[in-house]
């Protein structure tokens, strides 16, 4: 009976074992390759590891999410010097993506965890650090094509400068075009903030997220189907 | 009664004329005295007459030294980010590594003026209210702490990645929350006040928290006078305390507002305090009626529980709550015995 991959793969993600779980991907990988990796072994580990724990009524713990991430940056990491060894172009499917953390907010990890998770999705990530002010934001999305804006706030007291970003979408008439993805701590624990702040939309952790933005991108090409 | 009477009493599962409550009411005090909150996060004076104001205004029944935790990551030498609603927050910590903060590991506890501000606030607190109402101090934990030193993704990443150095900072920083809550408890707290995010399974597996983080915690609390009071930081608490419950010295945990005070009080069993029933943050956005209504319903629900106190979790309660919102928490209590009767 062969290796039940993902099985592994999940029981090393759960005991947040990054060594581990870095094992068993190259040994899978070895069979088949890095890229296939993503799509064949490590999304679909991933996805199930969040249903399994979301049934169990418990949450992703720090940690997971954590090591998680760091997985998803390894296995990208192999495969851009991969292609870059080979001479083929970076690996980006999707567009960009603008993140951030909002201006006066400087919690950074749930953020770079989901900017790992993105690129993992074959998006571009542009990053665009702590204390950011809604029109960086904005322009940064003008400047990359950017359907999706992240926001991340870990504190009600700083999540209230997201309204200045919906603010500032709208004021440059790119409401619908510009879709606002909001996360961070204080929208686990209040989740009618992401409507009453002026959010499209949020998620429960950064697992989650690429899920989110693909919706987020599609609900915009739907509103506004011109390039933007 | 007074508070302290009322206080006490409750610790000891005994009769008290009303239902004990607090709230986090250390930032409101600037709300009240109208002083910026860089004197008051700084200048012990500032923040005591603050919560002179907040006890004269709403009297609630313990008060609270300064919750402001990442001042402690410019004492080591790191950057912060004032605001003008929110306590000071970590702009850049001290150290890139945990070799790095053994290595320039400055000050020791007297040190620094970040450590005389918070001891002093409780020094001068406890002579204010002496015999009325309890002092409690706060700081995070030895698990806790080299967040304010490595910034929470150089902490995390320490433990998953290099336990041994993890190890000796853990040690290090044991030894320090020694000495500071030492200095702390001598200027007079009723009780500690602590966090150990790092401590929760929400946070690292459990393996993690057997070998390295729940160790360093029993080791601290044996060593300090205590009793402590285990504050849950930003992580629920209830569903864990099987695994932390029955650290030493510990008289009381507050809850998250996520939690099941009666599963909290079922995992505890009897006997330690239960703090918990509002979420801090969220008074903001409610109303007299509705906050009134909500501490009405849990003081119903923990009557039979004589050892429960109804506080706020979660960070400090806004600068914004309108007063007569936080006024509602102290009726509730006063009005109780009637309701329910």
């Amino acid at each position: 009976m062969g290796r039940n991959w993902m099985e592994e793969l999940m029981a090393a993600i759960v005991e947040a074992e990054r060594e581990q779980a870095s094992q068993i991907i190259e040994a899978w990988a070895a069979e088949h390759s890095h890229e296939a990796a993503v799509a064949e072994l490590l999304t679909p580990t991933l996805n199930e590891f969040g249903v399994r724990w979301a049934a169990s009524g418990h949450q992703v713990s720090l940690a997971q999410g954590y090591v998680a991430a760091k997985i998803a940056e390894d296995l990208l990491a192999k495969i851009l010097a991969g292609r870059e060894a080979a001479g083929n172009t970076p690996l980006v499917e999707r567009g960009t993506v603008v993140l951030g953390n909002v201006e006066d907010d400087y919690h950074p990890l749930g953020r770079k965890m989901v900017a790992a998770f993105l690129r993992m999705a074959g998006w571009k990530v542009q990053d665009l650090g702590v204390d950011v002010e809604a029109a960086a934001f904005v322009e940064a999305a003008l400047d990359t094509g950017a359907r999706v804006i992240g926001a991340s706030a870990m504190m009600l007291s700083t999540a209230r400068n997201i309204p200045k970003l919906r603010a500032e979408i709208e004021a440059r008439g790119l409401g619908g075009r510009v879709q606002l993805a909001v996360g961070g701590a204080v929208f686990k624990l209040r989740p009618e903030l992401v409507a009453e702040f002026g959010g499209d939309g949020t998620c429960g952790d950064a697992l989650q997220a690429p899920a989110l933005i693909e919706a987020l991108w599609a609900k915009s090409c739907r509103l506004h189907p011109e390039a933007p | 009664m007074n508070s302290l009477d009322r206080v006490l009493a409750t610790l000891g599962g005994q009769p008290v004329d009303r239902p004990a409550y607090t709230l986090m009411l250390g930032l409101y005090g600037a709300h009240l005295t109208g002083a910026s909150l860089h004197d008051h996060y700084s200048d012990p004076q500032v923040y005591v007459e603050g919560q002179i104001a907040v006890w004269e205004t709403f009297g609630p029944d313990l008060l609270f030294g300064p919750f402001a935790f990442p001042s402690l990551a410019e004492a080591f030498g790191g950057t912060l980010h004032h605001h003008t609603t929110q306590p000071p927050t970590m702009a850049a910590p001290p150290f890139t590594s945990a070799t790095e903060a053994l290595a320039r590991w400055n000050p020791e506890p007297t040190d620094h003026p970040v450590f005389r501000y918070l001891t002093e606030c409780t020094r001068l607190l406890t002579k204010q209210f002496a015999g009325r109402v309890p002092v409690i101090p706060s700081m995070p934990s030895p698990v806790d702490l080299p967040v304010f030193l490595l910034g929470a993704e150089g902490w995390l990443s320490t433990l998953l990645f290099d336990p041994p150095a993890a190890q000796r900072l853990l040690e290090k920083a044991s030894n320090f929350c020694l000495a500071w809550g030492h200095q702390l408890m001598e200027s007079g707290g009723l009780a500690l006040g602590v966090t150990a995010d790092f401590s929760s399974p929400d946070v690292l597996p459990e393996r993690l928290l057997r070998s390295l983080t729940l160790p360093s915690l029993r080791a601290c609390f044996s060593g300090l006078p205590g009793p402590f009071i285990f504050h849950h930081g930003g992580c629920r608490l209830a569903p864990h305390l099987g695994l932390l419950g029955g650290l030493p010295g510990v008289a009381g945990y507050v809850l998250d507002p996520r939690d099941d005070l009666a599963e909290g009080r079922s995992r505890l069993g009897a006997g330690p305090l239960l703090l918990g029933g509002l979420n801090g943050p969220e008074l903001e956005t409610g109303t007299a009626q509705a906050v009134k209504a909500r501490c009405l319903q849990v003081l119903t629900e923990r009557q039979a529980d004589p050892t429960f106190i109804l506080a706020s979790g979660n960070a400090d309660v806004p600068l914004a709550t309108p007063p007569k919102v936080i006024q509602a928490v102290g009726e509730a209590t006063r009005e109780w015995r009637s309701v329910s009767a």
